[in-house]
């Protein structure tokens, strides 16, 4: 097997890198891919709790690296996914502790036994960026339609292109449908108008990413979630199905008061479907 | 609510959605500008050596650098050749 390494990066904090990267690990798996998604955000871990996998720590990324243990040791099993494998971040160390040579060598040979390596960038554009960059074939940009996290997305943008990353995609997250036709919020266009990369994923605003946070389940596992159903979507666009990218649509009004709410332009529902 | 109405349309060209556009354009257009500087140098640098093959110039004469024109972004270069008289 050669399976390919894909790292899930931002430049800005907090535009849900960690969650698209758990979530488009699960979808992979789903479709029966055999997938290790690697935290590299060390000192900050989070993916772990974001799969609800925090308690079956016993050996990390930076204890592969240093050779105190075997990388099956430090593969953490996904409850739910077949085939999803979990590698943490050190909590205890700084991101120096390790290098891109380290990390490339990590995922070469975890390309020998996975369809698809998913690496978990740290934010910012520091060495743990470059760390995490240097290891990967493709990228996967995360940003959300805010003049800040577009700005730094176009940043890493750059940078992606001048490193040996062949491809970058890019995922809007947190799109609110109800505020860009309120003309409150860009959409998807003027992102993709304002970076040099195409979209891969358009991801609503979803209030149920929440509470699958808290539960320590990805929101791929909820069929009702609109952010799950097009996490799945990106997930079967990786893997080469032809999807067409949809921009999200606000939910119709239910009742009277909502179209009245609607027409007066105040509604205050955020969540949308594709 | 016919005054909401009638606010909602007038404000539509300058929306919250239109500004943050512009902005976050012009902000890219300056970052871009500044990250390439540090690379302009060994540009300017590789070009007046290729244009010196051909032709005798005066580096100390000559201008380079990004300039912003709307939403487009251009390299200008202007290089004063020695010996040459029109």
């Amino acid at each position: 097997m050669s399976g390919k390494t894909i790292v899930v990066t931002s430049g800005k904090g907090g535009v849900g890198k960690t969650t698209a990267t758990a979530n488009v690990g699960a979808a992979l798996a789903l479709r029966s891919n055999r997938v290790a998604v690697v935290d590299t955000d060390i000192g900050l871990r989070n993916l772990d709790v974001v799969m609800g996998l925090e308690n079956r720590i016993v050996y990390d990324l930076v204890d592969v690296v240093e050779g105190h243990c075997r990388i099956e040791q430090a593969l953490i099993k996904d409850k739910h996914a077949g085939e999803l494998y979990l590698i943490a971040a050190a909590q205890t160390r700084d991101k120096d502790c390790i290098t891109g040579k380290q990390l490339i060598g990590l995922c070469r040979r975890l390309e020998d036994d996975f369809d698809y390596v998913i690496v978990d960038c740290p934010a910012g554009i520091e060495q743990g960026f470059k760390n995490a960059i240097s290891a990967a074939q493709e990228a996967l940009v995360v940003t959300t339609p805010e003049v800040s996290a577009i700005r730094d997305a176009d940043r890493v943008i750059g940078l992606l292109y001048a490193s040996s990353v062949r491809e970058a995609k890019l995922i809007i997250n947190r799109i609110k449908p109800e505020m860009v036709r309120q003309g409150n919020m860009m959409d998807a266009s003027d992102v993709l108008e304002t970076l040099a990369v195409d979209a891969i994923g358009l991801v609503p605003s979803d209030d149920r990413v929440i509470t699958a946070t808290n539960n320590g389940t990805p929101v791929v596992y909820d069929p009702t979630s609109p952010s799950g159903r097009e996490f799945v979507r990106i997930a079967a666009r990786i893997d080469g199905d032809h999807i067409p990218i949809i921009a999200p649509v606000e939910e119709p009004p239910t009742s009277l008061m909502d179209k009245v709410r609607n027409l007066m332009g105040i509604n205050r529902r955020t969540s949308a479907h594709v | 609510m016919f005054d909401r109405l009638i606010r909602n349309r007038s404000r539509r060209d300058n929306t919250p959605r239109q500004v943050a556009k512009e902005r976050v354009q012009s902000a890219i257009r300056r970052d871009r500008m500044e990250v390439a500087a540090p690379e302009l140098s060994v540009l300017r640098e590789r070009m007046l050596y290729t244009i010196g093959e051909h032709l005798s110039v005066a580096p100390e004469f000559t201008e380079f650098g990004l300039r912003g024109e709307g939403d487009e972004v251009f390299l200008v270069s202007r290089v004063r050749l020695q010996n040459h008289r029109r």
